[in-house]
């Protein structure tokens, strides 16, 4: 009798050791929908210490009209603080030829943006208050280019499910701010093994589906896992912007003072060819 | 003639010879483009300076500029060569508007040849940039980069930790080109002087026009200080001889001090600058063929309105320094400026259709002067490099003589085709 009652209990504490530690392992995998977001952040628009990348933006129009858009991009992370530089340089179209960009990112504030004119060899500063402007004519605009700040959305965990063979999260992110952005609602599905977004979808303030984001190809460059290749599809008027990085690399050393009037006017040629 | 051929010569020989410092690529790049502009203002009795009647066409042009660039890693060369028809003078010609050499060498960029040179932060206003422009070309409707005229440098960059250093000599002196009552009709004091000339500076060393900028970041803003030891370019200075009836343009020693910033404020852009023109050749301001000294000065504000639109304003003023001697001083026949100038400006860019549609629209108005500058133009990119431009340059005012008020006869619509590659 007394042995059995050993047993039972023995089964029992063995029983809650189980559901225990399961708990605890579920407790851990269970991050809230901000905490994905913030680490997909992290992995999408913060990787490696800087990168350097030959982009190629095809601006296909619903009947099927292509435009050209062909730059690199130069990109260094400041350490922790989420500050971010950029340089682009435009090789295509020609009438943008050694056009070139730059972008001091901050979080909490607007960023800084220089444009250099090559034909009046005129350096100026634009206004950066129009984080839903249009970039360079493509679906993206300069916010989803550089990234929205997690703290500007509330971010709800919607499911876990399978996408393309894939185990994903399904985060929903509503803006605090009605204003500050362009759509009401996005959601997106984001790789449980690698934090990448797969997937997106913009609704407009009206609650319609506006703009769709895939990622297309995914590669490890370095390893580290990359889109190689994404589309922003706004599937209310059929235009689509297909951007495909043809060249990467990552940690290859760049410094701060490439960020300059000084290469604005005179591209660096140790990394732009 | 002499010199553009030199210059045309020197590029050519560099980029089909072999240099050690350049062994890399070859490139060739530019646009076919073609530009007419018609005169819409009512010219009544208006003659030009040659006594013809005003022609209805500012422009005819049609050109072919070709780019060519060779380059390695530690030197660039650039030659920038427009063939031009123009159709109203019926005449073709050959235009060097840029051959250079860049020399990369650690913390020095060294740039030597024809070179269009831009600094400063105003919106068409131009107050420590005071290298050569071509005013007949903006007034008539070309393409901005027309403005700029390449000046003949030698110009060093120099970037020491604590700050950048411009330093830039001109040898040749180019002076700017000014509507003289040709196509664009402009007021003239001197209507009744037929007989002109224009007395460039020697070409001595003591003549050498330097210009300098040190420059830096200072927290989010630019900060520039800048200088300039030259000559007046517009307005030049005039002497008269009344006996021989002969006007000549001259260039009188010019100085320029001054200093700019500009840097993100309130969710927008803000400019401001400022310089001294210190007229070196009339320092008591007695003298009416010579301008007087003035302080010039900015500030502008752009920022988003939405998405895709921007709108930028600005305020510009001038104020001649000895104004007291300038009026005593000037003549019966001269119209009497003001001590003031003040110009506002407007400007507002909507950008449509994944930016292939371009809608902008700028206006200068002088509220003391009464007079206005206003450009609606519309840009249509069709793709593939090739885009076309239509727009028209509205300018008078109330009087005759004032800065915007002298141009009323040369309004225009004007139209740009270009394909770029």
């Amino acid at each position: 009798m007394r042995r059995i009652k050993h047993i039972r209990s023995l089964t029992i504490i063995i029983i809650f050791y189980i559901l225990w530690s399961f708990g605890l392992a579920k407790a851990q995998e269970n991050l809230s929908g901000e905490e994905i977001i913030k680490k997909s952040h992290e992995i999408f628009y913060y990787a490696g210490k800087d990168i350097k990348a030959k982009v190629l933006m095809k601006l296909i129009s619903k009947n099927g009209k292509e435009r050209i858009r062909e730059l690199t991009m130069l990109r260094l992370n400041k350490g922790e603080s989420g500050e971010q530089k950029y340089y682009m340089y435009f090789h295509r179209p020609a009438d943008v030829r050694e056009m070139t960009f730059m972008v001091w990112k901050y979080l909490g504030k607007n960023d800084d943006r220089w444009l250099y004119v090559p034909a009046i060899k005129l350096v100026r500063r634009i206004a950066a208050n129009d984080k839903n402007s249009s970039f360079v004519g493509s679906d993206f605009t300069y916010e989803d280019i550089s990234g929205r700040e997690v703290l500007e959305d509330t971010h709800t965990l919607r499911d876990e499910e399978t996408l393309n063979g894939k185990s994903v999260y399904v985060v929903e992110s509503v803006p605090k701010d009605e204003k500050s952005a362009y759509y009401s609602r996005k959601v997106s599905w984001i790789a449980i093994e690698t934090f990448l977004p797969l997937k997106e979808e913009y609704y407009d303030k009206r609650g319609n589906l506006y703009k769709t984001f895939t990622a297309d190809k995914i590669e490890s460059v370095q390893e580290i896992a990359t889109v190689i290749q994404r589309t922003m599809a706004n599937v209310q008027n059929g235009h689509r912007t297909v951007v495909t990085f043809e060249e990467v690399s990552y940690n290859i050393g760049l410094k701060e003072d490439i960020f300059s009037e000084r290469y604005l006017r005179s591209a660096p040629r140790q990394w732009i060819k | 003639m002499t010199r553009f051929l030199c210059v045309a010569l020197l590029v050519f020989f560099l980029s089909i010879g072999i240099s050690p410092l350049i062994a890399q690529e070859f490139d060739i790049h530019g646009f076919v483009q073609a530009n007419f502009s018609l005169r819409i203002a009512a010219t009544g009795e208006a003659r030009t300076s040659s006594g013809e009647s005003l022609p209805h066409y500012l422009l005819g042009d049609e050109r072919v500029q070709l780019e060519l660039t060779r380059s390695g890693e530690i030197a660039q060369l650039l030659g920038k060569i427009d063939l031009f028809y123009d159709a109203i003078d019926k005449r073709a010609d050959l235009d060097v508007r840029e051959a250079y050499i860049d020399l990369t060498l650690g913390k020095f960029d060294i740039r030597v040849g024809r070179q269009i040179i831009t600094w400063g932060v105003g919106d068409l206003v131009f107050i420590n940039d005071v290298f050569s422009k071509n005013w007949v070309a903006f007034l008539s409707g070309q393409p901005l980069q027309y403005l700029k005229v390449g000046s003949d440098a030698i110009n060093i960059n120099f970037f020491p930790k604590f700050a950048s250093i411009q330093i830039i000599a001109i040898p040749f002196y180019q002076s700017d080109v000014l509507p003289r009552g040709e196509r664009l009709l402009a007021f003239d004091p001197m209507s009744n002087i037929a007989n002109r000339k224009e007395i460039q500076p020697e070409m001595t060393l003591e003549n050498t026009q330097i210009a300098g900028r040190l420059y830096r970041y200072i927290g989010n803003f630019d900060f520039s200080l800048y200088f300039y030891k030259g000559f007046w370019g517009s307005p030049p200075g005039m002497i008269l001889d009344s006996a021989e009836s002969l006007l000549t343009f001259t260039h009188p020693h010019l100085n320029v001090y001054g200093g700019s910033l500009q840097g993100a404020f309130l969710n927008g852009v803000l400019s401001a600058e400022g310089g001294y023109y210190d007229s070196r050749d009339d320092l008591q301001g007695t003298n009416t063929g010579i301008e007087n000294s003035q302080i010039r000065f900015l500030a502008g504000y752009q920022r988003a309105l939405g998405e895709n639109l921007t709108v930028g304003l600005q305020y510009y003023g001038e104020r001649i320094q000895d104004y007291s001697e300038y009026v005593q001083n000037l003549p019966q026949a001269f119209p009497k400026r003001k001590e003031w100038r003040h110009t506002l400006s407007f400007r507002l860019t909507q950008l449509l259709k994944y930016q292939t549609l371009q809608l902008s629209f700028f206006m200068f108005y002088s509220p003391n002067e009464k007079d206005y500058y206003i450009n609606p133009e519309i840009r249509y990119d069709l793709g593939s490099g090739l885009w076309f431009a239509i727009g028209s340059i509205l300018i008078g005012g109330e009087k005759d003589y004032t800065f915007f008020g002298q141009f009323e006869k040369n309004d225009n619509i004007y139209f740009v085709l270009r394909h770029a590659f």
